[in-house]
C-alpha cells in the first residue's frame, strides 16, 4: 500500500514537473509564425522511414548502425516500463504476464535490447571520452553540451544495469523507475530532447526539393506595384510585417521545432563546405543559437508582449553577418541530419531581413543586384551579348 | 553551327518544340560559351526543335533570391515568366543547374509552370532512345570523373543521368571521394560567387580541386557554369606550378559533343 501510494506520488510529480517544462515550450513554440501543413500520406511515411527506420542515421554506417540498436532498444524497453507502471499503479507484480507466450518474449527481446543498449551507451561515452572525434569537440559546444552527452550516457548505463534486476530486486526496481522521472525531467533542459521533438519535426519536415526556397507572398503585392502600377487600384494599407528572420519571433513554427530536435551530433557541420575550410559558419550552430537565443527572449516576450524588445538580437548578438554569408547553399547540411532540421533555411530568411530590411549585403553582392536590375544578369553585361556565343 | 532560331525573329506558328534556355555564363564567360555551343551541336545533331530569347533572356533571379534580395528576384521572375508566355513556351531545356532549380521548383509560386529539363537529363534521354549514337573510340580508356553539382544532385536527385552520359563514351568512370548525395560544393552557390572571400585556412573549390587529383581522373566532368568556373580556378592554382596542366576539365556536353 505505501509502495503504491509513494509510486503514484512519485508518477505524478514527475510527469506534472514534466508537463510544466514542455508547456514552457510550447508558449515559446506559439510566439513563432504558424505554418499550414499538408500531404499527410508522404508525411507518415517519412516518418516511419527517416523515424522508425532510422535511414538517415545510415549515412555514418557505425555510428548511425549504434544509434539505430539503442533507438530500437529503447522502444522495445519501453514496453517493459509500461508494465512497470502499471505494476507500481496496481501494486501487483509483472501485470502482463496475463498474456502469457507474449510477455515471456516481451521479456526475453527486453532482456537482449537492454544488453545492446547497454553495450552501445559504452561505446558512445567511449567514443566522447577517449575517440577524438572532432565534431564533438567544435568551438560552438560550449562545456555544457559535453557534460551534457556524458551525463545522458551515464544515465542510460545505470538504466539498463538496474533493467536486468528489476524482477529479482525490490531496490533495483525503484532505482530503475526513479531514473526514468529524472531521465524524463533532464530531457526538456538538454540537448537530448530529440527523443521527444524528433518524431514530430520528421512529421513535419519540408518535403519539397531541398533547393527550393520559400515562397514571400508578402512581398508579391509590392512587386506587382512595381511592374504594373497602374493594375494597383487599392493602396496596401495593412502595415508590412517584417521581412525575413532578424530575432526569434520572426521564425516560423518549424524553425523552432528544428532547433528544439537539433541534439548538436555534428554531421550538419562536418559536411559544411564553409566550415571544412575555416569559414566562419558552423550549420549547427545557427540552430543551436535559435534554441538558445528564444530561452533567452522567450520569457520577455510572454512577459511583456510581442514588442517587446532587450535591445538584443538572433541577428549580431548570436548569429554575425559573416556566419549569414559564408553560407553557399550547397544542402549538405540539409541532406546529413538525421531528423531532417535545415539550418540553411534559417540562414536564407535572416539574409532576407538584412538585404531588404537593412539593405547591407557584402559589396560583391550589392553590385551583383545593381547588375541584375540594370543589365539583366549578376555580371555587368549587356544584353546584345547574350547571342555572342552564336556568332 | 547551324543557324538558331531566335524567337523574336520567328511568327507565331514557328514556334519550337523547346526553348533553350542559355543562361548568363553562356554570355559572359568565354569558356563557357564553349559549353553551349557543345550542347547546340548535340541538339542540331539530334534534329531537335529548339529556339532561344537571345537578347531577350533576362537573369531569373535566382542569384538575388539566395543572397535574400525576394524583391529582385520575384521582379525578375515575373518578367522572365511574361516572356515565357508571350511566346507560349512549354518546355524548356537549360544547361545551368540554378536556371533549372529555379524554373522547376520556385517558378510554380509565381504561376509559371513549365516542364523542365536539365541538359544532362535530355542527353541521356536522346542516347537512352537510341537517337544520339556516341562514338566510344574518342575518349576510349581515359579516366574521367563527375563533380556532382549541389542544385542537380542534392537539390533535384540528378545523380544517375550525368553518369550514363558519361559511361556512353566508353571512358573508364571513376567517382570523387564524395559524390552524389555527399557531393562536396564547389564553392560558388548562394551568390558566394559574386562575393569577396571571407577569411579562411583555404577555399573550397582548392578543397574539391584535391579530391579530383585524388580520384586519378585526367578529366573531371561537370554539369553546371558555375562549378565550371570554380573547378577551371582550381586546377589553375594547384596546377600553376607544374610543367604540364594533366588533369583537365569538360562540362558532360562538350565530351558527348567531341564524340559524335
Amino acid at each position: 500500500m505505501i509502495n503504491q501510494i509513494t509510486f503514484i506520488l512519485l508518477f505524478c510529480l514527475s510527469i506534472a514537473v514534466f508537463s510544466f517544462s514542455i508547456y514552457r515550450l510550447y508558449r515559446f513554440y506559439l510566439l513563432t509564425k504558424p505554418v499550414p501543413y499538408h500531404n499527410w500520406n508522404s508525411r507518415i511515411a517519412t516518418l516511419l522511414k527517416v523515424g522508425f527506420g532510422q535511414s538517415k542515421l545510415f549515412r555514418l554506417r557505425i555510428a548511425g548502425l549504434l544509434h539505430a540498436l539503442l533507438f530500437w532498444g529503447f522502444l522495445v524497453i519501453s514496453l517493459g516500463t509500461l508494465e512497470m507502471i502499471v505494476d507500481g499503479f496496481t501494486n501487483s507484480h509483472q501485470s502482463f504476464q496475463r498474456f502469457g507466450i507474449i510477455d515471456d518474449i516481451v521479456n526475453v527481446s527486453i532482456l537482449i535490447m537492454g544488453g545492446v543498449v547497454l553495450l552501445v551507451a559504452v561505446l558512445f561515452l567511449f567514443r566522447r571520452l577517449i575517440m577524438h572525434i572532432p565534431r564533438f569537440n567544435a568551438p560552438e559546444l560550449k562545456r555544457k553540451g559535453k557534460r551534457e552527452a556524458i551525463l545522458i550516457l551515464s544515465l542510460i548505463i545505470l538504466l539498463m544495469i538496474t533493467l536486468f534486476f528489476i524482477t529479482s530486486s525490490a531496490f533495483a526496481w525503484w532505482c530503475h523507475i526513479i531514473l526514468i522521472f529524472v531521465f524524463l525531467n533532464l530531457l526538456p533542459y538538454s540537448k537530448h530532447l530529440h527523443i521527444i521533438t524528433a518524431a514530430p519535426n520528421l512529421l513535419l519536415a519540408d518535403l519539397e526539393a531541398p533547393s527550393k526556397m520559400k515562397h514571400m507572398k508578402n512581398i508579391e503585392h509590392e512587386v506587382m506595384a512595381m511592374l504594373y502600377p497602374e493594375q494597383i487600384t487599392e493602396a496596401n494599407t495593412t502595415t508590412p510585417e517584417r521581412f525575413g528572420v532578424k530575432d526569434v519571433e520572426d521564425l516560423t513554427r518549424k524553425h523552432y521545432l528544428d532547433a528544439l530536435s537539433c541534439t548538436q551530433c555534428g554531421r550538419c557541420t562536418d559536411a559544411c563546405p564553409a566550415n571544412r575550410t575555416g569559414h566562419k559558419l558552423s550549420p549547427r550552430k545557427i540552430v543551436m543559437d535559435v534554441r538558445e537565443r528564444m530561452n533567452e527572449k522567450g520569457p520577455i516576450l510572454l512577459k511583456n508582449g510581442l514588442d517587446a524588445d532587450d535591445h538584443k538580437s538572433l541577428l549580431r548578438n548570436y548569429i554575425s553577418e559573416e556566419e549569414l554569408w559564408a553560407c553557399t547553399t550547397c544542402g549538405a547540411c540539409v541532406q546529413e541530419c538525421p531528423v531532417m532540421i535545415s539550418p540553411l533555411a534559417i540562414i536564407l530568411e535572416m539574409r532576407r531581413y538584412l538585404v531588404m530590411e537593412e539593405g547591407t549585403a557584402p559589396a560583391g553582392i550589392t553590385a551583383a543586384f545593381a547588375n541584375i536590375e540594370n543589365n539583366g544578369s549578376p555580371w555587368q553585361i549587356s544584353s546584345d551579348q547574350r547571342t555572342s556565343w552564336i556568332k | 553551327m547551324q543557324p538558331i532560331s531566335i524567337y523574336a525573329d520567328l511568327s507565331h506558328d514557328q514556334y519550337p518544340e523547346y526553348l533553350f534556355w542559355v543562361g548568363c555564363a553562356g554570355a559572359v564567360d568565354l569558356r563557357y560559351q564553349k559549353v553551349i555551343r557543345a550542347f547546340v551541336k548535340i541538339l542540331q545533331h539530334c534534329s531537335i526543335d529548339f529556339g532561344v530569347l537571345g537578347e531577350e533572356e533576362s537573369c531569373n533571379g535566382d542569384p538575388a533570391r539566395r543572397a535574400g534580395n525576394e524583391m529582385l528576384f520575384q521582379m525578375q521572375a515575373l518578367q522572365v515568366i511574361e516572356t515565357f508566355n508571350r511566346y507560349n513556351i512549354k518546355q524548356i531545356i537549360t544547361c545551368c543547374p540554378h536556371c533549372f532549380n529555379t524554373f522547376k521548383n520556385e517558378y510554380p509560386d509565381l504561376g509559371g509552370n513549365y516542364e523542365v529539363v536539365s541538359h544532362v537529363e535530355f542527353i541521356a534521354q536522346l542516347i537512352d532512345q537510341g537517337k544520339l549514337i556516341v562514338d566510344q573510340s574518342v575518349f576510349k580508356d581515359k579516366v574521367v570523373t563527375y563533380h556532382d553539382p549541389c542544385y542537380l544532385g542534392r537539390g533535384n536527385g540528378i545523380y544517375d543521368a550525368p553518369r550514363k552520359a558519361l559511361d556512353a563514351l566508353g571512358i573508364k568512370r571513376v567517382e570523387l571521394k564524395e559524390n552524389r548525395s555527399k557531393s562536396l560544393c564547389c564553392g560558388a552557390g548562394g551568390a558566394q560567387l559574386f562575393k569577396e572571400n571571407d577569411p579562411g585556412t583555404t577555399e573550397i573549390n582548392l578543397q574539391r580541386t584535391e579530391q579530383v587529383f585524388e580520384s586519378g581522373a585526367s578529366i573531371v566532368a561537370t554539369a553546371c557554369p558555375f562549378c565550371m568556373l570554380m573547378l577551371t580556378d582550381g586546377l589553375q592554382t594547384k596546377q600553376a606550378n607544374s610543367e604540364t596542366a594533366t588533369v583537365g576539365n569538360k562540362d558532360i556536353a562538350e565530351l558527348i559533343a567531341a564524340a559524335l
